[in-house]
Formats: structure tokens, C-alpha cells, sequence
């Protein structure tokens, strides 16, 4: 996952993020995306942090990032709740994760933002790849919800978000 | 649909009008059964719903295509305050904007026809299902505020369109949905000038 293979805990000795760490036998591949996607989730959680930390105080952007990490504190417990219902232990959040770079002006948080969903998007496609009618749909709204978000931060659009 | 699906062996298509699913986990086991004879028949199988969902998703893309190819051969001028008419002015330079919109929007959904068009193996002399499609659909829009709602009523539509489809094929959807509707704020902001 780009940005978040390398992330680890600050503290020695801690699990990898992407690190089987549901404490369940279950290792369904329905858990198994909802828990990547919850790693995704987490981690936008986190970056979206950086972001705000670095758009200018007060302004539309810094409170666009507000609203987006709202929307992933709610994607992330609403993953959550569909891993507790099939007898699965959420994954915990990392303390911190290493960023892929430098992130020191407004344009590097706009342009970390823009990653952090395209992240997003690919592990929800992996949601929507599953047979359960309700998760796929859930998969596929959260899908094009990261990739509005992507395309508001970057200003481009593409073809095949999270392909 | 019943000539074009995943039946074969069984009435009066034949093999020359069958269009099959690539990649589609459902044809395995058909096909497999149609190894083994009449004897193996049984009971015939649901209607190939999946094939039909993505013919019926080819031609909406196709129509989208012609539309958007008939705006952009217009240069834009059909959008409210981006005459392209005008270069220097003010109207001039949103009218550039939204063409060059235009234009990169039409390239996404070449892509997702393309990629749309793959997933469908046609018969030779088979009609494709883009063929006929930009009028199909209730002709070309002409403005860029109908196709704006033209992408969002095409990224639901694919979004409710997913169940039952293969794996592979359900995340094509969702992807080229979740593009649709990132172009309806691209070309907003570009029929607005920003």
C-alpha cells in the first residue's frame, strides 16, 4: 500500500500496521478486506492530521480536511462494527506512520490528501470484489466517496480510480 | 437475452451467437457441463444477467461517448459562459477550460468503454452492443450541465448494477462509477472558470 508498507509503530517491538493482528481464526477473505480497508482508513485517519497541520489556519481547505477526516473517523468505526459482527478483532491503529515524504507546504498536504484517498479507494475495491450484496455496495460507495475526496484535493480526475 | 448468454450447447443459438463473460467465475461450470452432453443439461441455467448488465453498461458508455465527442467536436460552446469563440476574453478562456475538460473527460470514458468492450467476447458479424447506442439513449446531450447528470445518473447506475457480477467485473464498475461521478465537480469547475 505505497505510503503505509513502510509504516510502522514508533515503538520498538510493535506490529507492522498491514500485520494479521485480529486476534480471530477467522481469516475469511470478507475479514480480510474490511480489515485492509480498516488499515486504509486508519492510516488516512493520521495523514489527514499532517494535512490539516499544514493547510493555512482558518481556512476552506483546512476545514475541507476537517470534513474528510470526520468522514474516515466514521468509515473507520463503521469498519469496525462490520469486523465485530463476524467475530473478528479490528485491527489497532499504528501510533504513527512514515510518510512518503516531506510534507512542509500547503501544496505537499494537498498532494499527500489526494494519496492518502487514492489508498483509500484501492482497498475498498477489494471490498467491493467480495459476494455479500452489502458490502459490496458499501465497498462501492466508499469507493467513489475517496475518490471525490482525491479528485477535490487534486484537481485532476482519472479514468480507473483504485485500478 | 437469451441468444447471447452463457448457455451453450442448448437450443438454437449455437456456438456462432453465443457472447460470453471473460473472466466470469458463473461460465466455468457451464461450460465444463457442456462437456459432457445432452445427459448433463438439466435443468438450464438463470438468465445471464451479468452479460446482459454489461451490455447494457457498454451501450450507456457508448452513448456517453458520442455525446461527449459531438460537444467537444462543437468546442464547447454549447456550455453557458464558455463561448470558445472568443479567444482573449474572459468567456474566451473559460470556453478553453471547459473545452479542455471536455476533452479529458471524453478520454476517461474511451478508457471505459475499452476496457468495458474487453470484458465481452462478441461472435463475428455479431451487432455490438455501442453500435446504434448514441441515439439509443435518448440522443446526444448538448449542454455540459446534462452531461454533468449524465455522470452521476451513470455512476448510480453502475453502483446498483453490482451484485451478481464477477468479482473482477463488479470492482470495473465500481471504479469507472467512482470516475463518472469525480467528473461531474471537474466540470463544474471548469464550466465555471476555476
Amino acid at each position: 500500500m505505497g505510503m503505509l508498507d513502510s509504516s510502522r509503530r514508533a515503538t520498538a517491538g510493535a506490529p507492522s500496521l498491514l500485520a494479521d493482528r485480529t486476534g480471530s481464526a477467522d481469516t475469511s477473505p470478507a475479514i480480510a478486506a474490511l480489515q485492509k480497508a480498516l488499515a486504509a482508513e486508519q492510516a488516512a485517519i493520521y495523514g489527514y492530521g499532517v494535512v490539516g497541520a499544514r493547510l493555512p489556519q482558518g481556512s476552506a481547505e483546512q476545514a475541507a480536511a476537517t470534513t474528510d477526516w470526520v468522514a474516515h473517523m466514521r468509515a473507520s468505526d463503521r469498519l469496525s462494527a462490520l469486523i465485530t459482527a463476524r467475530g473478528a478483532t479490528p485491527v489497532p491503529a499504528a501510533v504513527a506512520y512514515e510518510l512518503p515524504g516531506p510534507v512542509q507546504t500547503a501544496a505537499a498536504a494537498k498532494a499527500l490528501a489526494a494519496t492518502l484517498e487514492d489508498r483509500v479507494t484501492e482497498a475498498y475495491l477489494a471490498v467491493v470484489a467480495l459476494p455479500a450484496r452489502s458490502l459490496r455496495s458499501f465497498g462501492a460507495e466508499q469507493v467513489r466517496a475517496a475518490a471525490l475526496r482525491a479528485q477535490a484535493w487534486s484537481g485532476s480526475v482519472e479514468a480507473f480510480p483504485g485500478l | 437475452m437469451a441468444d447471447d448468454g452463457l448457455v451453450p450447447g442448448i437450443g438454437a443459438s449455437g456456438p456462432a451467437r453465443r457472447t460470453l463473460l471473460i473472466a466470469s467465475a458463473a461460465a466455468l461450470p457451464v461450460l465444463l457441463t457442456a462437456c459432457r452432453g445432452v445427459e448433463a443439461l438439466g435443468t438450464p441455467p438463470p438468465p445471464p444477467t451479468d452479460v446482459d448488465t454489461l451490455r447494457n453498461a457498454i451501450e450507456h458508455e457508448a452513448a456517453l461517448v458520442a455525446s461527449y465527442a459531438a460537444l467537444t467536436a462543437a468546442g464547447g460552446s454549447a456550455a453557458p459562459g464558455s463561448q470558445a469563440g472568443a479567444p482573449g476574453s474572459q468567456a474566451g478562456a473559460a470556453g478553453g477550460r471547459a473545452a479542455t475538460a471536455l476533452a479529458v473527460v471524453l478520454g476517461d470514458h474511451r478508457q471505459h468503454l475499452a476496457q468495458l468492450k474487453s470484458r465481452l467476447v462478441e461472435p463475428a458479424g455479431h451487432s455490438s452492443p455501442a453500435a446504434g447506442a448514441a441515439t439509443g439513449r435518448g440522443g446526444a446531450l448538448e449542454t455540459i450541465a446534462e452531461l454533468e447528470q449524465a455522470e452521476q445518473a451513470a455512476s448510480d447506475r453502475l453502483i446498483a448494477q453490482l451484485a451478481g457480477l464477477p468479482p473482477t467485473l463488479a470492482q470495473l464498475f465500481a471504479s469507472i462509477a467512482a470516475s463518472e461521478a469525480t467528473h461531474v465537480p471537474y466540470l463544474k469547475a471548469a464550466r465555471r472558470g476555476r
